[in-house]
């Protein structure tokens, strides 16, 4: 068995796919493209892929890391991989990972965010913000403010995140919900010097 | 950087509801490019009147798809029921229902296909009939209209909704369609003229141009598919982007059914039987499988422990299934020694249970239903499951059946007890899961002269096999008896009842078939508007010899089978499986059974 971590994208409509629906999604263009992929043990056995932080419905990801784990053969093409892909879905890059290295969600510690904003006087709001008021939202840092957006790191993506974000500018009333607003996950994964890299390096790979 | 889908004009609108992958489309396994400008092509939406994962899960459409979009001359698009948040929202922005890919409005569309395959689906229909653009009434369309058709088990028994649709289209649909597809391509933009055409031709029945009540011996006779290997049958089918009810490839080992259950409608109306021949099953299963990457394969009829090919099938497929690491799965078993050890060498089967329909709890009322299991059977089967180490039953049963006494509900819960009890013996006691339908008298079955058990009846049966399930630690849900009740007016219906199914969608009835959104009440004033009984037609024991609401529809069994089945339910007698050889005479044995056929080249 061969464990392998891969960085995708979340595009387009399938954006509005959910997190818990694409382990399925991805096993079956690997399936379509002939690989073969290892099954967990147990009465039901299911295919062997894990995901790392999930990703609200609506919002898409630009470098999202994920494992799965083939029975033994040479590593996937990228390539070949994509050609069996559903529109929205890409795979950047597979490498094999050392089996000891933990997982995913312990790796990625911060995540890279840019959120736009469709409807006027949001971005004030936010600007008006108190400390506390940020602080309420998690652990933020990086803040810069664009023309018509936000771009934050956001550290501990797995339990803090946009939903969060979302309700408290619901109750302060700068948008009405999801529809006011266009989020980005630009990367997520280990902090590097004040950047978010994708958990693809020597130390994330081999331990 | 640059994000286009930033300013995708559908973006706002899928915010706002709940399961929004729902009204994305972009499914894989087949090209879904089309090109909708082409002004030559009869452009075709297959309409699902349900949402869209239970409407994706529908084998009929997947066929219909595939076989549509081969067609030269046709464009295809699919179509399913918006949940109550996006409707609204749809209504809100001054939306129109569109198909799925093209997302053009219905009403741009030259045909609309609608399947009707459950009741309490119909009001669905009015809701994409309208927010498609599309006037509800066959007598109110225009030649800019599209021909909005029918087909499925519902279109057997029209009369509900006759007034709503152009054409039913009786019998197989891979027959009928793309006849109907050449139709509307002659007889462009006259509505009139493709309708006129269609009603000299067999299987398609045409209400706005027939005069009701009808006279006495017109039939409109079902059409069929000869034989399955050489029917249409897709390599690959679409596979969606986000979990759907029956989520796995699944190829069609046979169609029709013989074992004669008197309460089953799908036994009745798709016959004869004709079966695919493993070589072919094989053959399917694997291009599905290679061009899906589905993990789970589905091997799909009505009984598909009754398919004689299984094991031929089964050896073959195995190495292919291990080697992808793809599971097999059979819908429901048979109650005997083969069909669980069939599932035991099933090796990629998941183990945790097994489900079974023993329908009735009393060896009598199994007899008066013909469901041949015998005590016996079900003992041997609970055996062998818990021997062979399975956590579980799942099992099916009916409460209303005709003739139906207290000690036939005592049985169910004694065939529940003689489940746990089996296991005893074992590792550990089997999980009993029971479930209770109120059963629904069908058009075109023997039992299609019955009154229906009451509401009252099914209430009071329900909270009582409930009680006794809690005494005996078993787990037990029934079907809400006001929907069987629903289910049981629309399913013998007649014009009026549509009427009244109209009214109740004004009032705002949806998704009925959903326990979330049922409301009897709203149903209860819509009959009241329009003047229809719903008593009358649900619980009311009809003459012999009344004229039925869709007696002139033929799907094949004559009306005296019916008659000699229904007397032989009363009186406990069974009718064996003619695949054994003895004909029953259901009516096909005149039209071309293959069954026949069969056996008389064997002797």
């Amino acid at each position: 068995m061969m464990r392998l971590r891969f960085i995708y994208e979340k595009r387009g409509l399938l954006s509005f796919v959910p997190h818990v629906e694409l382990p399925p999604l991805i096993c079956r263009a690997m399936r379509r493209a002939g690989y073969s992929i290892a099954r967990t043990m147990g009465f039901s056995p299911r295919d062997k892929i894990s995901l790392g932080p999930a990703l609200p419905i609506g919002v898409i990801g630009l470098a999202e890391p994920a494992e799965i784990w083939l029975e033994k053969q040479d590593v996937p093409q990228v390539e070949q991989i994509n050609r069996y892909m559903p529109e929205g879905l890409r795979f950047h890059c597979i490498k094999e990972v050392d089996a000891r290295v933990p997982s995913l969600n312990k790796l990625c510690t911060a995540a890279h965010y840019r959120v736009y904003f469709n409807v006027e006087n949001a971005l004030d709001k936010l600007r008006s913000f108190s400390v506390e008021e940020w602080d309420a939202l998690g652990k933020i840092e990086h803040l810069v403010f664009g023309n018509d957006y936000i771009e934050y790191v956001q550290l501990d993506p797995a339990r803090a995140g946009l939903t969060k974000l979302v309700s408290v500018l619901k109750e302060k009333g700068a948008v009405k919900g999801w529809e006011d607003l266009f989020m980005v996950r630009l990367a997520v994964g280990v902090l590097k010097g004040g950047e978010v890299c994708p958990p693809m390096g020597p130390a994330e790979l081999d331990g | 950087m640059d994000f286009p889908e930033r300013f995708d004009r559908r973006k706002h609108i899928l915010s706002k509801v709940k399961k929004p992958c729902r009204y994305i489309g972009g499914e894989w396994g087949i090209d879904l490019s089309v090109d909708w400008e082409d002004p030559k092509k009869v452009k075709l939406c297959l309409a699902f009147p349900d949402t869209y994962e239970v409407g994706m899960s529908y084998l009929g459409f997947q066929i219909l798809f595939d076989q549509a979009r081969r067609i030269p001359h046709v464009s295809v698009d699919r179509c399913y029921c918006p949940w109550l948040d996006m409707e609204q929202e749809l209504r809100r922005a001054n939306l129109p229902l569109t198909g799925i890919n093209s997302e053009k409005p219905l009403c741009e569309f030259d045909v609309v296909g609608v399947t009707l395959q459950y009741e309490l689906t119909y009001t669905n229909i009015l809701t994409m009939l309208e927010l498609g653009g599309i006037p509800l009434k066959s007598c109110d369309r225009s030649n800019s209209d599209p021909l909005v058709i029918a087909g499925g088990p519902g279109a057997l028994c029209p009369e509900p909704l006759g007034d709503f649709f152009d054409v039913f289209c009786l019998g197989d649909g891979e027959i009928l369609l793309p006849e109907l597809l050449d139709v509307v391509k002659e007889t462009k933009n006259d509505r009139l003229a493709a309708m006129e055409e269609l009603r000299k031709r067999q299987g398609f029945y045409v209400p706005l141009l027939e005069e009701a009540p009808f006279e006495e011996g017109i039939t409109y006779k079902r059409r069929v598919v000869p034989n399955l290997d050489e029917a249409f049958t897709p390599t690959s089918m679409l596979v969606p982007l986000s979990g759907i009810v029956h989520d796995r490839a699944a190829v069609e080992v046979f169609r029709g059914c013989t074992r004669g259950c008197r309460f089953c409608q799908a036994g009745m109306i798709y016959r004869p039987l004709r079966e695919r021949s493993p070589k072919n099953v094989v053959e399917i299963a694997k291009k599905i499988l290679k061009a899906t990457g589905w993990e789970e394969l589905g091997l799909v009829s009505l009984a598909s422990c009754d398919y004689s090919g299984l094991n031929e099938v089964i050896d073959a497929i195995s190495p292919f299934l291990e080697e992808k690491n793809v599971t097999l799965s059979l819908p429901s078993l048979r109650m005997d020694a083969f069909s669980i050890e069939l599932a035991q060498n099933l090796k990629a089967v998941s183990r945790s249970g097994l489900t079974f329909a023993p329908e009735a709890g009393t060896q009598r009322l199994r007899d008066v239903i013909n469901k041949g299991v015998t005590e016996e059977d079900i003992k041997k089967t609970f055996e062998e499951v818990a021997r062979r180490g399975w956590e579980g039953v799942k099992l099916y049963f009916m409460m209303g059946l005709p003739t139906e006494k207290e000690e036939d509900l005592e049985g169910i819960i004694e065939v529940a007890k003689e489940a746990m009890n089996r296991g005893k013996g074992f590792k550990k006691r089997l999980k009993v899961n029971v479930s209770v339908a109120g059963f629904v008298p069908k058009p075109h079955t023997p039992f299609q002269w019955e009154p229906q058990a009451s509401m009252e009846y099914l209430n009071q049966a329900g909270r009582w096999l409930k009680g006794q399930a809690k005494k005996g630690g078993f787990k037990l849900s029934y079907h809400d008896p006001e929907q069987t009740f629903l289910e049981g007016v629309v399913a013998r219906g007649d014009r009026s009842v549509g009427a009244a199914i109209e009214e109740a969608w004004k009032m705002g009835a949806r998704f009925d078939g959903w326990s979330e959104c049922f409301d009897l009440g709203t149903w209860m004033k819509a009959f009241e508007a329009v003047g229809v009984d719903p008593y009358q037609y649900a619980n009311r024991a009809r003459d012999m010899e009344e004229v039925l609401p869709w007696d002139h529809i033929d799907v094949g069994i004559s009306k005296d089978f019916l008659r000699r089945e229904r007397a032989k339910a009363l009186a406990g007698k069974l009718t064996v499986d003619c695949r054994g050889g003895k004909c029953n005479a259901c009516g096909w044995e005149t039209r071309g059974c293959p069954v026949v056929e069969r056996v008389s080249d064997r002797s």
